[in-house]
């Protein structure tokens, strides 16, 4: 957008119903997934428009109570809640470290996952739209801006680890994928 | 209930009566299988066990089989995570 466009430092806060985030893993018995809304979080950054400016500092960060995860099976939710220690590690966080653009909606990100008290660098491809309200709906006539990211992630669990969960005759394989979407929003100019 | 009963005054018979005895007990078992009282007791016995399991199922899943309204929880989950798909059919 454009040259022309004030540049703007701005802080996005991620919607928690607006959110998702899902893990999908393979078991001994078929499919199971894990999902959860409650995200929370934010993001400063340096908008042109309705474009982030990669030349301006950019950072991020997310947290997941792991109690918020639940795979519609409470004796699975227990199951992942013992494996991953929630009531010593009860959140799961990211934090961005860097951002490059691949193209002007597809960016790649990398940044440290903490899980089970342990920190992983992961790298992964996500997908950004950018989205002006109309300012006269502002609540603050200012206009605001909302920001979805969509990606997903190959994990190993061990890297975290995490011993494999296991329930009566179910067995939770330590590949899992995590697809995220992921909606912030900005009502401020500072 | 009659067959029961049958059954029953054929057992107490067969079994003080000898190899004879046995036969009638036979026949008597042969008779309670094929009565119609027998096929509504088992009738009867499967849905007092259906009855049970659903009443185990509900105290294993939750109340209403949806477990403490988690699945809609899931349900929002999968309706960000894939959109198109919870998009409803077009005409």
């Amino acid at each position: 957008m454009g040259a022309l466009a004030a540049t703007q430092r701005r802080t996005f806060a991620f919607v928690p119903q607006a959110s998702a985030v899902l893990v999908e893993a393979r078991s001994s018995v078929g499919p199971i997934s894990f999902g959860s809304t409650d995200v929370s979080g934010h993001i400063i950054a340096t908008m042109l428009g309705t474009d982030i400016d990669l030349g301006e500092p950019l950072e991020a960060s997310l947290s997941l109570p792991v109690d918020s995860l639940v795979s519609g099976n409470q004796l699975y939710d227990a199951e992942i809640r013992s494996r991953l220690n929630s009531q010593r590690f009860p959140t799961i966080v990211a934090n961005l470290r860097s951002v490059t653009a691949i193209a002007s909606d597809r960016f790649s990100v990398t940044g440290d996952l903490t899980i089970h008290g342990t920190t992983s660098q992961e790298t992964g491809t996500v997908n950004v739209a950018v989205t002006a309200a109309d300012p006269a709906s502002s609540s603050r006539g200012q206009g605001g801006i909302t920001v979805v990211i969509t990606g997903s992630r190959l994990v190993d669990i061990r890297d975290f680890d995490i011993e494999l969960p296991s329930v009566l005759m179910l067995q939770i394989y330590p590949d899992v994928t995590v697809r995220f979407r992921l909606t912030a929003s900005s009502d401020d100019h500072s | 209930m009659e067959a029961l009963l049958a059954f029953y005054f054929g057992w107490s018979m067969g079994a003080r009566s000898g190899p004879q005895g046995m036969e009638e007990l036979n026949a008597a078992l042969v008779s309670l299988r094929d009565s119609d009282e027998f096929a509504a007791l088992l009738v009867a016995l499967r849905k007092h066990a259906a009855h049970i399991m659903r009443q185990v199922a509900e105290r294993v899943e939750g109340a209403d089989g949806t477990p403490m309204g988690m699945p809609d929880v899931l349900a929002k989950v999968y309706e960000l995570i894939y959109p198109t798909a919870a998009e409803p059919a077009g005409p």
